[in-house]
């Protein structure tokens, strides 16, 4: 399981690390950071992605690595979760910065519950049971 | 270093306590990579930028220049008008309206000559951006009316329209731009 949502977190960060500048177009879209944080959150979340996954599939620091990959998925969900509420149609930016084609918002809806799902388990299964 | 080791160095230490720290360490390493890596790449992206002002000036003006995504479809087979894409490089390059010139908001002084050195002062201009607040196609206009042209329109939410209309479109750079030093 964490080797699947670390692959998935190492695979999310590389277009994002390689294509700052558009990730920042992506983060601005959501309309939800102020305009000054935007290109800071453009340089630094895909690295902690990139970091998340690497720790997640080399099992170090493990329940930090899942209490964070926890909670930056619930952040995702809910930022996508608070745009859809509002009407605002955008793309995801979740793995690409590509905005062609409409966005698939229920799509990214249903991936992120499944991602959160994974994340829950690794949750139970790496800090709530070792704290039992 | 890993968690196993952790937990025996430390086996009094309750895991929520260190699932804690470990997530700070592991925030304050992003933020160290993300910054360092940023500094010293070619393309660094600067850390403030302008995206989307919240009080783009002239907000009367801005209200005239709007048009229908219909009459920006009439003026595009009758091609009448040229498409100014405002959004970030990336972007256009990724897909934009067929025959539309890239001008970036956070670009214009720069690459304005460059863009639009060829049009002339009448000719009908519609930018467009993404997304139904994105101010940049409102403020590039606004730039364009102070630089002297005279028919410059605002297609809002033109990327997204414009795809829900299946118009014509293109991917990747874009026609040649016109470094020509005589413009208006």
């Amino acid at each position: 399981m964490r080797l699947l949502l670390g692959g998935v977190f190492v695979w999310a960060s590389t277009y994002k690390i390689l294509h700052p500048a558009a990730f920042a177009g992506v983060i601005a879209n959501y309309q939800l950071l102020p305009d000054a944080w935007v290109n800071g959150f453009a340089v630094t979340l895909p690295w902690l992605e990139l970091l998340l996954g690497s720790f997640l599939i080399f099992g170090i620091w493990l329940p930090g690595a899942v209490v964070l990959s926890n909670l930056l998925l619930v952040v995702f969900s809910g930022a996508l979760l608070f745009n859809v509420a509002r009407g605002l149609d955008i793309h995801c930016g979740c793995f690409t910065s590509d905005a062609m084609g409409n966005p698939k918002t229920t799509w990214y809806l249903v991936r992120n519950a499944a991602l959160i799902t994974v994340a829950a388990c690794l949750l139970f299964k790496v800090v709530i049971r070792k704290r039992a | 270093m890993d968690a196993t080791k952790m937990t025996t160095r430390n086996p009094r230490q309750p895991t929520g306590l260190l699932a804690l720290w470990q997530s700070g360490a592991i925030l304050l390493l992003a933020v160290i990579s993300g910054l360092l890596s940023n500094q010293w790449r070619p393309d660094r992206l600067p850390l403030m930028a302008r995206h989307a002002p919240e009080n783009p000036s002239g907000q009367a003006a801005e209200d005239g220049l709007r048009i229908s995504v219909e009459e920006a479809q009439g003026l595009f087979f009758a091609r009448a008008a040229l498409f100014v894409d405002t959004r970030p490089r990336e972007f256009y390059e990724l897909g934009h309206i067929q025959d539309a010139r890239s001008l970036p908001l956070e670009d214009f002084d720069k690459r304005f000559k460059a863009v639009l050195g060829d049009v002339g002062p009448d000719m009908f201009i519609v930018t467009y951006c993404d997304g139904e607040s994105c101010h940049s196609s409102k403020l590039v206009a606004l730039e364009l009316l102070e630089k002297g042209c005279m028919n410059v329109h605002v297609l809002e939410n033109g990327w997204t329209l414009w795809q829900q209309q299946h118009l014509p479109v293109a991917v990747g750079p874009g026609p040649e731009t016109h470094d020509n030093t005589a413009a208006y």
